[in-house]
């Protein structure tokens, strides 16, 4: 071996959370956690490790290399038990994409148990019944995971050439994923605020989590009077924009494609046949809001954050001429939450709650028009979404909530339920092969499930029954964008040219679903949201106009309650025969911070557990290297003559002073 | 001239002539007194010797010292301490003894009770301080990273 080191740049990390009472995650030392490799491929090789007491006492630190087949709760509890401190790091590997585990969810077995509608009751559901809980547990040590096929040859090359014996050297890896964050989100905020003034600055340890949430709906062209709102006026419409993987790559892949991606498609394809309505929905008192949520995935800080600004009347935030939401006023609630498309005939199911406020219409009307959509019994318990957040905070007096989502028997049809497994393999996409207009099965069952949702919507707010229908083409442009490659030509054609330009350094990579935190890093996850659903939602008048960009931005100084921008047009939503070079998109959103109350609320203890309040921590570098240990003897034999060497030199300049009678510090005289 | 050099010249000297002891002693003797001269002259003003101060001056230094360490300035009361203890009881005695063994005992004194202070503080604040809270975050100077 030539080089020292071996570097695996592209390996998954697992990194520190932490909230109100816990810390979740692993920790490492800043200078790296090493130890001897020692590979388990198998149940058989594990139990001989085990019961191996030879090698388990000869060496010092273990790192131990893990199929990811073995990595759950009861193999790590055995190992950790069994190891203690020896155990000084975990690389887990996939041999190949092909050999996946069938289910694989480091998220509990009940999701979000902690904050849920259900907080007294004794027998929980078991929506994921895989899930291994071991995203929230604490590690003493570093684990990484390397889910590179040719990561993994090269691991095993080395492995195998030089771990044959015993006497022989052997393998050694460095895991360094040292994490700044410790306790819990009190003391780790805390800890970043102390500052010394003239000898150093603050610096910040860990990072709340949350993002923004946006909500958007039809512009009317009325001119806005401050009008009263009338009770139950709002329809709100929620999706999710955030997931969480126990491992971590920067540029990698995330995961989160059945959850939240399918759902925000069907999310961005409703709004889109809710624009094309527009005409008869303006003319009735009834808004539909549409409204994205992020930091749901952990502990639903973004739900508690909107029920927060709901009651606080921040709903709608910056709006002078708009009267606040408030509970009253809403009519019911519809969510797409962790929808799965297992094949063609897949169906979703339909979730309504309180039975005692529900509409037996709408739900027969919308069941009967598709077969894809199921109903579920009266009072069957919900499985885990932003809505259960909205029961809880109202205690469920004043609206129902109707959820989508894919479950099979009170447990979800996700396998890899918050994981980053979570990929457009599982939708049967071929990502490579996807092009930007590319109808698949999925888009196509997309379309059936929106359009007959669209349709019952507006039979039950107008009465008109309209056969309304979207084009393919949207949605299979949308499945593009989010799922292969964000930089596509449907957000260049919706947003302006900054905002468009922003996606250039997000070229070929699909939309990012992780923990987003305040401050938030870049992302273009709420940039696209923004523009595209504000544009499907846009006031489709203004397409017919031939609006020059300065006559545009003339426009918004008007006018403060609307947006307006200058865009190129996407295609397959402009209906009017005229064809422009641009167009002046007049629409309506507004976005404001996700972060959980816990971090909103004015000298809030963060230690209280009304709220979540999840943190995430910073870290600076993050490396696997492999290297070699030499054999005991070659270290000794090393030792010696280095030990030897450096009296042969003693010894050498001695004689040369005293015996050749030269002076070497002082200059020869006379 | 350098020592080295001198004392190879002393051998080479004392090899060629019988009585030559003579003349390396004396040659030793002027490199010694050279040497005390040389640095008794090049640090004059630095190393003070007290036996080359009178006695009042030895007190006026011991008292400067001894009310230096009220100021919250332990390390003068060790130095009092350890620097004056042959003045103060192995020296002949002198009328400004007296005053200066006092002032020796008491530094001796103040010196061992901030060393218990220093000593208990310091015990203290390692296991308490995570029990302590914010307290201890804010006491602490470099605030730990990565763990409590």
């Amino acid at each position: 071996m030539d080089e020292m080191y071996i570097s695996f740049n592209r390996a998954r990390y697992c990194v520190r959370r932490v909230n109100a009472t816990h810390e979740i995650g692993c920790q490492s030392s800043s200078r790296g956690n090493s130890g001897r490799m020692y590979m388990i491929d198998d149940e058989n090789e594990f139990r001989s490790f085990l019961t191996n007491k030879k090698t388990l006492d000869s060496i010092g630190r273990f790192i131990i290399t893990l199929n990811i087949d073995l990595f759950d709760s009861e193999h790590m509890d055995e190992l950790m038990t069994r190891l203690d401190t020896k155990l000084n790091g975990l690389l887990v590997y996939l041999k190949s994409n092909l050999t996946r585990p069938k289910h694989f969810s480091p998220d509990d077995q009940c999701p979000n148990h902690r904050h849920s509608y259900y907080l007294n009751q004794t027998q929980a559901v078991n929506w994921n019944p895989k899930g291994n809980g071991l995203f929230f547990r604490s590690f003493p040590f570093p684990i990484m995971l390397i889910d590179e096929e040719d990561d993994y040859k090269l691991l095993l090359s080395y492995y195998q050439r030089f771990n044959s014996s015993q006497s022989t050297s052997s393998c050694g890896l460095e895991l360094k994923t040292f994490q700044n964050a410790a306790h819990t989100s009190k003391t780790c905020m805390r800890r970043g605020e102390i500052s010394h003034s003239l000898i150093d600055e603050a610096e910040t340890l860990c990072d709340p989590v949350g993002g923004l949430n946006i909500y958007s709906k039809l512009s009317e062209p009325l001119t806005i009077t401050p009008k009263q709102r009338s009770p139950k006026s709002v329809i709100l419409i929620l999706a999710t924009t955030d997931s969480f993987q126990m491992f971590l790559k920067a540029n990698g892949a995330t995961g989160g494609v059945q959850q939240p991606a399918t759902s925000l498609i069907a999310f961005l394809s409703l709004a889109h046949l809710i624009g094309q309505a527009q005409e008869d929905l303006n003319k009735i008192e009834k808004e539909i809001i549409f409204v994205t949520l992020d930091g749901d995935a952990l502990d639903y800080s973004g739900s508690f954050r909107f029920m927060y600004d709901m009651e606080n009347n921040y709903f709608p935030t910056d709006s002078k001429d708009e009267e606040r939401i408030r509970k009253e006023h809403i009519h019911s609630v519809i969510e797409f939450q962790a929808l799965s498309f297992t094949g063609q005939l897949s169906e979703s199911n339909l979730y309504a709650h309180p039975s005692n406020l529900t509409n037996e219409t709408f739900i027969n009307s919308l069941t009967n028009r598709t077969s894809t959509i199921v109903p579920m019994p009266r009072d069957a318990p919900l499985p885990p979404a932003s809505s259960q957040i909205f029961l809880r905070q109202t205690s469920s007096l004043f609206f129902p909530v109707y959820i989508l989502t894919s479950t099979n028997q009170s447990q979800l049809s996700n396998h890899y339920y918050h994981s980053f497994f979570d990929d457009p393999s599982t939708l049967s996409i071929n990502i490579s092969s996807l092009e930007y207009n590319t109808t698949t099965d999925f888009s196509q069952w997309i379309k059936s499930l929106v359009e007959p949702l669209a349709q019952t919507l507006i039979e039950t707010i107008t009465g008109l029954n309209k056969n309304i229908t979207i084009e393919q083409e949207i949605i299979n442009n949308l499945v593009y964008c989010v799922l292969k490659n964000i930089n596509c030509p449907l957000i260049h054609n919706v947003s302006n040219e900054t905002s468009g330009n922003s996606f250039d350094a997000f070229d070929q990579t699909s939309l990012p679903f992780s923990v987003n935190t305040y401050p938030t890093a870049t992302t273009p996850t709420f940039t696209f949201v923004r523009n595209t659903l504000s544009y499907f939602l846009r006031d489709r008048t203004y397409d017919g106009l031939n609006l020059t960009e300065t006559a545009c931005k003339e426009q918004s100084k008007n006018d403060s309650f609307r947006l307006y921008r200058f865009v190129g047009g996407y295609p397959p939503s402009i209906s009017t025969e005229e064809k422009f070079l641009g167009y002046c998109v007049r629409s309506y959103y507004r976005s404001a911070y996700s972060s959980s109350p816990a971090f909103a609320i004015d000298k809030y203890d963060l230690a209280d557990t009304t709220y979540p309040a999840w943190s995430e921590s910073r870290w600076s570098t993050i490396s696997l290297r492999l290297f070699i240990i030499p054999t005991q003897s070659h270290e000794i034999i090393t030792l010696v003559i280095g030990i030897l060497l450096l009296s042969i030199s003693f010894i050498a300049f001695f004689f040369l002073r005293y015996f050749t009678k030269l002076s070497l510090l002082q200059p020869s005289s006379s | 001239m350098s020592i080295p050099e001198t004392r190879w010249r002393c051998e080479q000297f004392h090899q060629s002539r019988t009585n030559a002891n003579n003349g390396c002693q004396i040659i030793n003797a002027q490199i010694h007194s050279d040497y005390e001269e040389s640095t008794v002259e090049s640090n004059k003003g630095n190393m003070v010797s007290l036996e080359k101060k009178s006695p009042e001056e030895r007190l006026n230094i011991c008292r400067k010292y001894y009310f230096g360490g009220f100021a919250f300035l332990p390390l003068l009361w060790l130095i009092n301490a350890i620097w004056f203890y042959k003045q103060a009881f192995k020296v002949e005695p002198y009328p400004q003894q007296a005053q200066i063994r006092t002032y020796v005992i008491r530094s001796a004194i103040g010196t061992l009770a901030w060393l218990l202070i220093i000593i208990i503080w310091n015990v203290l604040f390692q296991v308490f301080r995570t029990k302590m809270g914010p307290a201890g975050d804010y006491l602490t100077f470099v605030v730990p990273r990565g763990y409590y």
